[in-house]
């Protein structure tokens, strides 16, 4: 179930410590259930079920 | 100001033209069209011309450092050069940053001979879209002044298809170089991830920023690349390992090469009627110079697509949320739309993204098992007017962020205009540092096709 984005994207944003405005709060909320959906995909990929991921790091600097 | 890099190098050692000359050749372009273009950041015209004196000096005196020398090349305003401040074209970046001198690249492209004729427009940091709030300017296409030359390595874009340099470099995060490239009909390379390194440029989505080089023809990427390439300890991503011949297999003949072309036409609702047409005639000339072209399918196409902008996104907020809590507005309304996105991302989020290019990877490795190189457009249409960009609708657009969640060699050649007289571009991809084939087969194309030589109708 895809969250409320009217709910979720401001609270994102608080706890963030992001003060748009108005106007590009109600954007970013007009573009949320796309993001999320286009995330949800991500987990729907039956190969990457017990993939690693491919992130940098070495024990030595 | 229109000759090629290597044209430019032969003339040089001919004693048919100066490094000087050429330098102040760029410098009345500039005077003529930058007002109208938005090239130029900064203009570093009394080092470039005295470089240019020691270049033809030395060339007199015997000294040759190859085939850069003397050449007057711009530079991305967010990679360090030694004449001066970096801005990232934002009010934000502190100006100290960068203060080391040189990045790499450019220390390398120095030692090469290279003249640096100043620092070009980008998106700010490159993200988002032009804003004309700010104290910048905005980027306009030599082809339609009224059109965006792409970005975010968009000066850098313009002024080679202008000529107000021969060469320049770009960065590509989500098709940084190759958009602009495909958008001002000249050629862009990302090299594989890691081949070329980044250290001392301002970073957006560290696991996805490539530097790498733009000009007018493949053989002239050839060239750039040929000095750009090879390990830095500073950066921590830089692929140790030996650099190949990027010119020596430049030979014409695609003889024994099978190629796969997925045309992504379902891929984008923008896509233009032009753009299948455009294709089938790369295709011929493709097998017209010896290589097999198949149908492909790319997997995951979406899903990488997503991993790509979703992860850059995610990491661009990691470098940014400090300034972006205390100076939301000192950013482009564009701008700190699209890095505060990365907020909405969570970190399981970000690592499943990291995951799911993993199973890519493993999956296009498969692909090429099959063929040698793939072929798709860059672009679904030609350049959006500025008025009406939206970060959105140049994503739609882009298949270029696909090779950015995989790290593999992507560059892209112009192919053709749309009917209203923007350019097209078609993308050639290799393996993992196999840039030499994708060098290749875009030699052999150019010798064939003269898209790469056609100049805008700049009055």
């Amino acid at each position: 179930m895809t969250p409320d984005p009217t709910t979720v994207v401001p609270a994102l944003l608080a706890a963030a410590g992001l003060t748009p405005s108005a106007e590009e709060i109600a954007l970013m909320i007009a573009g949320y259930p796309a993001l999320s959906e286009s995330i949800e995909k991500l987990y729907a990929v039956p190969e990457a079920r017990y993939e690693e991921p491919g992130l940098i790091f070495r024990a030595e600097v | 100001m229109y000759l090629t890099i290597t044209e430019a190098a032969a003339a040089l050692r001919a004693g048919e033209t100066t490094s000087v000359a050429l330098t102040t050749a760029a410098y009345v372009a500039a005077d003529a069209h930058d007002e109208a273009l938005g090239v130029y950041l900064a203009r570093f015209d009394e080092t470039a011309l005295a470089a240019a004196a020691k270049a033809d000096a030395e060339l007199a005196g015997g000294v040759d450092r190859g085939p850069l020398h003397g050449i007057p090349l711009g530079i991305k305003d967010i990679i360090a050069t030694e004449e001066g401040e970096t801005t990232a074209q934002s009010l934000v970046l502190d100006r100290a940053w960068g203060a080391g001198g040189d990045a790499p690249v450019v220390a390398r492209l120095r030692a090469a001979g290279a003249i640096i004729t100043g620092k070009t427009s980008t998106m700010e940091y490159a993200i988002g879209t032009p804003d004309p709030d700010k104290p910048f300017p905005i980027p306009r296409n030599p082809w339609n002044t009224q059109h965006y030359p792409g970005g975010s390595s968009s000066g850098t874009g313009s002024g080679v298809a202008a000529g107000l340099f021969l060469g320049g470099l770009g960065t590509d995060t989500g098709g940084s170089i190759r958009y602009p490239a495909t958008s001002c009909g000249i050629t862009g390379l990302k090299q594989t991830f890691g081949r070329v390194p980044k250290a001392g440029c301002v970073p957006l989505g560290y696991s996805y920023d490539h530097i790498g080089p733009m000009a007018r023809s493949a053989e002239d990427c050839a060239v750039m690349l040929a000095v750009l390439a090879g390990h830095d300890s500073s950066d921590a991503t830089s692929a140790d390992r030996p650099v190949d011949d990027y010119t020596g297999g430049l030979t014409g003949s695609l003889a024994g090469l099978r190629i796969g072309i997925d045309r992504l036409l379902d891929r984008s609702p923008l896509t233009a009627p032009e753009l299948d047409p455009a294709l089938d005639a790369a295709v011929a000339e493709l097998v017209a110079a010896g290589a097999e072209v198949v149908d492909v399918r790319l997997p995951l196409y979406d899903e990488l697509k997503t991993a790509t902008m979703s992860g850059l996104a995610a990491e661009a907020y990691a470098y940014h949320q400090p300034d972006l809590r205390s100076r939301w507005t000192d950013y482009g309304a564009g701008t700190r739309m699209a890095v505060a996105s990365g907020a909405l991302v969570s970190a399981g989020d970000y690592v499943q993204a990291q995951r799911v290019r993993r199973a890519g990877q493993r999956q296009v490795a498969a692909l090429f098992a099959d063929v040698d190189l793939i072929l798709t457009p860059t672009s679904a249409c030609g350049a959006p007017e500025v008025d009406k960009l939206t970060l959105d609708k140049i994503v739609d657009a882009l298949h270029t962020p696909y090779w950015n969640a995989l790290g593999n060699p992507a560059m892209s050649v112009p192919m053709g205009f749309t009917a209203d007289g923007l350019p097209l571009g078609l993308q050639i991809v290799g393996k993992p540092f196999d840039e030499a084939t994708v060098l290749a087969a875009g030699f052999a194309y150019q010798q064939r096709t003269s898209w790469h030589r056609q100049v805008p109708p700049l009055s």
